[in-house]
């Protein structure tokens, strides 16, 4: 896919105005000026909202989204990091990100298989790097179904298989 | 403690003669109440007369605060205070304007022709957490130990690799954020960041921006924002009222 067209992009949105009630929010419930001497409206139930979504970030939530995400991750990713034109097809176009992730996996269940294999995962990187970008990213939307991350048996004959493409 | 019924809901000061006495409807209250510009001296406070009803933190009223003083920052130097303030009459408004004139007024010389422009960045996920792993050898080598165990019996060491990865994302977070900031600041005559409210925020900040340099300032966002669009995507709001300036404790950069 082609990069962005001019005029619109991907990474600076611009907005005059506020974009809804959260926007808003934002400003006038802990911004501003405050008189000390008289009343406030009770704003109990509001003001813990704005508490909540500040504290959220250093939580046990946070940290098992994180510890998901990056299990999500596949490793051909680290130390090849996508490139512009791939991230716009990502987000555009959500069921080829799906493929995307689907080969990768699989790429990554035929080349691992399972835990015996961590103690090459060093070299391995680089193989599936090498692997993935010789077969031109995602391409087949068969390799779906093994994407299935359970199973790690169908391994061995894959992996000599990826070797050798090394 | 129960605030009473009726008063005077304040939205926030302008200077006298900026705003005519009336504005016309669109104030809190249901029906919205009349918004009006009650003068004392140098400044004036932008005011609606409650009737018997009590004021709400409702979506309605959260949005008439807002509307209120973007209308008038339109036409106006405007200082904003929080939503909810009610004074119990008219004398009080003038007495709440008369006490704290001095500093109103050089609050209002020092954002006159200054508006705010607030910049939020997230990081994009895949992108933070592929950097997160290349970056950090120990994480990578939990995340592959983790990867294929059932989730159930590895629930702390999943807490403490989610851990790990926050305090990479942090640490990032502080450089990465810093570095824009840093690239923005010299054309602000001030910057207010805030604590990122989502754990792939990179950037919080408002900036305090000379009406004239907006343009510059504009150019400015593209730029970094366009340096950094494969790891984060930028929202830029703005020309508002300088909610994050209105403090008197935070100092102007070049404040007359």
């Amino acid at each position: 896919m082609a990069v962005a067209p001019t005029g619109t992009n991907n990474y600076l949105q611009r907005q005059s105005s506020p974009s809804g009630l959260a926007d808003v929010l934002n400003v006038i419930l802990d911004k501003g000026l405050v008189i000390d001497i008289y009343l406030r409206v009770a704003l109990v139930g509001i003001e813990l909202l704005t508490v909540d979504a500040r504290i959220v970030i250093a939580s046990v939530d946070t940290y098992l989204r994180f510890a998901e995400a990056v299990n999500r991750m596949d490793l051909t990713q680290v130390g090849q990091q996508q490139t512009l034109p791939e991230l716009v097809e990502n987000l555009q176009e959500s069921t080829a990100k799906k493929r995307t992730r689907g080969v990768l996996e699989g790429a990554k269940e035929k080349i691992f298989g399972d835990d015996e294999d961590e103690g090459q995962s060093e070299g391995g990187e680089t193989r599936r790097a090498r692997a993935r970008s010789a077969s031109g990213g995602a391409s087949s939307g068969s390799s779906r179904a093994s994407g299935s991350r359970s199973s790690g048996s169908r391994s061995s004959g894959s992996r000599s298989r990826s070797s050798s493409k090394s | 403690m129960p605030v009473p019924a009726g008063g005077h809901y304040l939205y926030g000061f302008v200077r006298s003669g900026d705003l005519p006495a009336k504005l016309g409807e669109g104030g809190v209250g249901l029906p919205p109440g009349p918004v009006e510009c009650l003068a004392e001296g140098g400044v004036a406070a932008l005011v609606t007369p409650l009737g018997p009803e009590r004021v709400a933190p409702r979506r309605a009223n959260l949005l008439a605060h807002a509307d209120v003083l973007n209308r008038a920052f339109e036409r106006a130097t405007v200082l904003p205070l929080r939503f909810g303030f009610v004074l119990p009459d008219e004398a009080a408004v003038r007495h709440e304007i008369a006490s704290r004139a001095g500093e109103l007024a050089g609050l209002l010389d020092a954002l006159q022709d200054r508006v705010e422009m607030h910049l939020s960045a997230l990081y994009r996920e895949e992108r933070l957490l592929g950097e997160v792993l290349a970056e950090n050898p120990a994480i990578a080598a939990a995340q592959r130990r983790l990867r294929g165990l059932p989730v159930a019996a590895t629930h702390f060491e999943r807490i403490r690799l989610g851990e790990r990865v926050a305090q990479a994302v942090d640490a990032k977070r502080a450089a990465d954020g810093a570095a824009v900031v840093r690239e923005l600041e010299r054309l602000s005559a001030a910057v207010a960041p805030e604590d990122p409210r989502h754990e792939h925020m990179v950037v919080n900040a408002s900036f305090l921006v000379a009406r004239d340099r907006l343009d510059e300032f504009d150019a400015a966002v593209e730029r970094v924002s366009r340096e950094r669009a494969e790891r984060m995507h930028f929202r830029l709001l703005g020309p508002r009222p300088p909610h994050s300036f209105v403090d008197a404790a935070r100092p102007l950069a070049g404040a007359r």
